[in-house]
């Protein structure tokens, strides 16, 4: 048991089927998606298995709602709509993720993207930080560089 | 002029600062950084322990199309 850093499979196929929207959509003449989805970041224990099978956001794995930790996590700030650098798309948070006063319910080594928006809650992409436990402090991600070398999401 | 001694937040509430001892811890990986600030009592359990992740990349989806 381990979690596996990976863009989600189902997330690949749910961009091609216009499942999210990171951004405004631009007309396509049938539908314009005028609104993005909002996206969240949850923590998942050490001993969870979260990898590119994840289909959508669930508890199993989660940290427990105790020790300021709220289950389903936090909202991803997404103040930038995705970008394209010559070839490569990209998108990333614009700004850290943190959790303050925290106290984790065990050690922990992944989060979790998906978006909240979307029924079902489907999963974007499990990335992983090393095993850690936090006490009665504050657990900071933060983000890549915001470039296409770099990004949290990028199709090259 | 104040003389109160400095406190610091922890499991086991507020703590006289210097009776904790601090230890950073850092984790440099390929994919992130990480540093760790830890702080134990007397009898070396952790009372308070915060880290801060930088992660130096993401993740690239690479398409794949047909060629006819």
């Amino acid at each position: 048991m381990a979690n596996t850093q990976a863009m989600c499979s189902s997330f690949k196929q749910e961009l091609l089927c216009g499942s999210h929207a990171f951004g405004a959509q631009a007309a396509n003449g049938v539908r314009t998606v005028v609104t993005k989805d909002t996206f969240y970041a949850a923590l998942y224990l050490a001993s969870a298995t979260r990898n590119a099978s994840d289909t959508a956001y669930n508890t199993t794995g989660e940290l427990a709602g105790t020790g300021n930790y709220t289950q389903g996590g936090i909202a991803v700030t997404n103040a930038t709509a995705p970008q394209l650098t010559t070839t490569t798309a990209w998108w990333n948070p614009s700004a850290s993720l943190s959790w303050a006063n925290l106290t984790s319910s065990g050690a922990f080594d992944a989060v979790l993207i998906y978006n909240n928006t979307s029924t079902g809650k489907l999963a974007v992409s499990v990335h992983t930080f090393g095993s850690q436990s936090i006490t009665t402090s504050t657990f900071t991600l933060t983000m890549p560089a915001a470039d296409s070398t770099n990004a949290l999401i990028r199709i090259a | 002029m104040s003389n109160e001694t400095p406190l610091i937040w922890t499991s086991k509430g507020n703590v006289p600062l210097d009776s904790v001892k601090q230890e950073i811890i850092w984790d440099i990986q390929d994919g992130y950084i990480k540093v760790v600030e830890r702080y134990r009592d007397e009898n070396g359990d952790i009372v308070k322990e915060g880290a801060h992740v930088y992660s130096r990349y993401g993740l690239t989806g690479e398409p794949a199309i047909a060629t006819f």
